[in-house]
């Protein structure tokens, strides 16, 4: 039996409407079609592809360009994207808002790569900062926070979340397992203070639906953070310490409001930070396995368990 | 052969569909409860999260029991193969008697097993038939291994109806392919033709299938193996190898390279042609990658050297296109044309978009580069990322 006979079944039944059969009906056919997520799409690549081109040209050709040239052009393109957000753009509602046309979203996210590549060129070529670049991604994080607020935008959220982290000292690149003390630490404020910022504006009312960004970003910061500090050799209590209470917050949390994705991050960073200390510094091959199996088999069936108490849905 | 009962499946697919009308407002949540009510399956599920993590544990312990039994009996070759197999027969029978006795649906704990199987069998076969992993040998022992990895992907597919399954099998033909082939075209040919084939097998079992379950796995199929297929062709899609591209290209004729060139363009062109019509969402996305990377290849292609400006037009072009589309489709009747609209008709695009916006943080914190105020002002340092998206950057 296909859709189309369950949904006859459902019309004659009285379960859904008739008119609600003919809507259903439609999509199901496919005599409507949205391409919504695939111009979606090639907006969001496209101006990636247009702001990284216009950083790579600049890089590259820059002492061919004066300074002048160069920053009016990116002035004014900054400038002339941003008014057309404001001025096309819904007035500001604390809730969520649908963008009034599909292309604002992504005119605001090249406007804030564009503001990006003009700090960089600005710091680059007259360094007014030196060494205290951080004030730049500080200052970009706040200019992106109101925006992203202003319009509703979860693209220049995460734009502002990774300057603020970049602000912290931040980087992906930078995590590895041998980074410094103060980069994890920097970590872990960093993900105690967007957790902070999210739950306060949520209280607030405002944009609660950018929670789960937060919270997300804020998570997965925090137990990387912590885990790679697990194989430091002066403080690892401290790190086990922590990411066992972060793990076991996260799969709390994560039961309580129904939200898996922490359950399932605080699972997998947990047991590994656990799993590298245990074997660490095991040469017992045989030994490791064993550990492997029987922990791995105690998450499975405490999952089984847990998953059977929650349900599917979140 | 289907482990799963068909109205099962049918009803697990249309629990989806409720679920997805409800939460887009086209059914009322009472009635979208009393739908599901009605298509209600005895299988024990999970949601996705846990899945996956399900998933990465029961392979790991499976995985971890086969080698400590390996580890602590050192076996020779032949009989770690032999272990290998019975292995994967056990493992295929654990996740067997998950599904049939505990009723698990997509649970992540039998998938584990089941994928599990599907890689100790053929391995176990290789190395049976003498596959060593140091030091030369023939490749016969990995011809043995790759074909009994397609045929026991395929069978595990059919019986539990895993698409990466199916995809397994489509990589197995593709190294098969490069594994018989004598010659470096020879080899681009069979596998490009093997997916095509497995492509027009999947999209004619789409067409005749009654079943809607069935049709959405055999057009995931359709789009695997087109891709696969598309993949094979582009020879300067050759992952992080530039060097390897231009060895590739020495050992292939002028006619041959210039084929693939042609197909490069064909084949999403055709994509296209075929997805619109049927508005096969998955192809259509499909296509789009490949328009995409044929673009991003045109200039390899014909030994032009790439230009930083080549990124602001293919942007703009992007950009163009997607407003183009929009702006036509929305000027239509009712903002429709030939059934196609701008407009978000399911909450289910929504949401992938969100998913794509706060997974977009990652892709900024990846390109956030420091400043090096070390170098002259007029030497900027060539090497460092864009603007790449999270704040500004002293590095160019």
């Amino acid at each position: 039996m296909t859709t189309l006979d369950r949904l006859n079944q459902w019309r004659e039944s009285g379960a859904i409407t008739g008119a609600q059969y003919v809507q259903i009906r439609t999509l199901v056919r496919k005599d409507r079609f949205s391409v919504f997520l695939e111009l979606n799409v090639l907006l969001y690549l496209g101006v990636l592809a247009l702001a990284g081109g216009i950083a790579a040209t600049i890089q590259k050709y820059f002492s061919n360009l004066s300074d002048v040239a160069v920053l009016t052009s990116l002035t004014i393109l900054f400038a002339g994207t941003l008014y057309y957000c404001f001025k096309r753009a819904s007035p500001f509602s604390s809730g969520q808002v649908e963008s009034p046309i599909v292309t604002l979203d992504y005119v605001l996210y090249f406007s804030c790569l564009v503001m990006s590549t003009e700090l960089a060129y600005i710091e680059y070529r007259f360094a007014f900062l030196k060494d205290r670049e951080d004030f730049y991604f500080l200052f970009t994080a706040v200019v992106f926070f109101v925006l992203a607020y202003r319009f509703d935008n979860r693209f220049v959220l995460s734009l502002a979340l990774s300057s603020l982290a970049a602000g912290f000292g931040l980087r992906l690149t930078r995590f590895q397992m041998v980074s410094e003390n103060s980069l994890r630490i920097a970590g872990i404020a960093y993900s105690i203070l967007i957790s902070t910022i999210g739950l306060w504006l949520s209280r607030l009312e405002l944009k609660k639906h950018f929670l789960q960004s937060y919270l997300h970003i804020a998570c997965n910061v925090l137990l990387i953070s912590l885990l790679s500090g697990v194989v430091d050799r002066t403080w690892w209590p401290r790190y086990l310490a922590g990411l066992l209470v972060a793990a076991v917050s996260a799969i709390y949390f994560g039961v309580r409001f129904s939200r898996l994705a922490f359950v399932a991050y605080g699972v997998l960073y947990g047991y590994i930070g656990l799993s590298i200390k245990v074997l660490e510094d095991s040469h017992d091959v045989v030994a490791a396995l064993l550990f492997v199996v029987i922990t791995g088999s105690a998450v499975i069936i405490g999952l089984v368990v847990l998953a059977r108490r929650i349900g599917r849905n979140e | 052969m289907r482990v799963y009962g068909t109205r099962d499946e049918s009803n697990i697919y249309l629990e989806r569909q409720i679920r997805e009308w409800t939460q887009s407002g086209l059914l009322d949540p009472l009635q979208g409860a009393n739908l599901l009510s009605e298509v209600r399956v005895d299988f024990r599920r999970t949601n996705i999260y846990l899945r996956v993590v399900l998933f990465i544990f029961s392979f790991l312990i499976s995985a971890a029991a086969v080698a400590l039994v390996a580890a602590s009996s050192h076996l020779d070759d032949q009989t770690a193969g032999i272990l290998c197999v019975m292995s994967g027969i056990a493992t295929f029978f654990v996740a067997e008697v998950l599904v049939r006795e505990f009723h698990f649906y997509r649970f992540g704990v039998e998938e584990g097993f089941a994928v599990l199987s599907a890689i100790f069998i053929p391995f176990g076969i290789g190395i049976a038939a003498g596959l060593t992993f140091f030091g030369h040998s023939s490749n016969t022992p990995m011809v043995f291994g790759i074909i009994a990895g397609i045929l026991v992907s395929l069978a595990l597919y059919l019986r539990f109806g895993y698409l990466y399954l199916a995809a397994f099998v489509l990589v197995g033909l593709g190294l098969w392919a490069f594994q018989i082939a004598a010659t470096e075209a020879g080899k681009i040919a069979l596998a490009a033709t093997l997916l095509l084939a497995a492509a027009i097998i999947a999209r004619i079992l789409r067409k005749n299938c009654g079943r809607d379950y069935l049709a959405e796995e055999f057009g995931a199929i359709e789009t695997l193996a087109f891709t696969g297929a598309y993949l094979i062709l582009n020879l300067h899609l050759r992952i992080g190898h530039e060097g390897y591209s231009t060895l590739i290209k020495q050992q292939l004729s002028a006619a041959f390279y210039w084929f693939t060139y042609a197909a490069v363009w064909i084949l999403p062109v055709l994509g296209f042609v075929v997805s619109l019509r049927e508005k096969h969402r998955l192809m259509i996305l499909a296509s789009l990658g490949m328009a995409l990377a044929t673009l991003s290849t045109n200039k390899p292609y014909l030994g032009h050297e790439r230009q930083t400006w080549d990124l602001i037009f293919f942007g703009l072009f992007l950009i163009a296109v997607a407003i183009a589309i929009k702006r036509w489709l929305t000027s239509g009747p009712g903002g429709y044309r030939y059934g196609y609209t701008a407009s978000r008709l399911l909450y289910g695009d929504k949401q992938i978009l969100t998913a794509l916006g706060t997974a977009a943080a990652a892709l900024h914190g990846t390109n956030v580069v420091s400043p090096s105020h070390a170098a002259s002002p007029n030497s900027l340092h060539t090497g460092g990322g864009s603007s790449g998206g999270a704040g500004a950057s002293g590095e160019f």
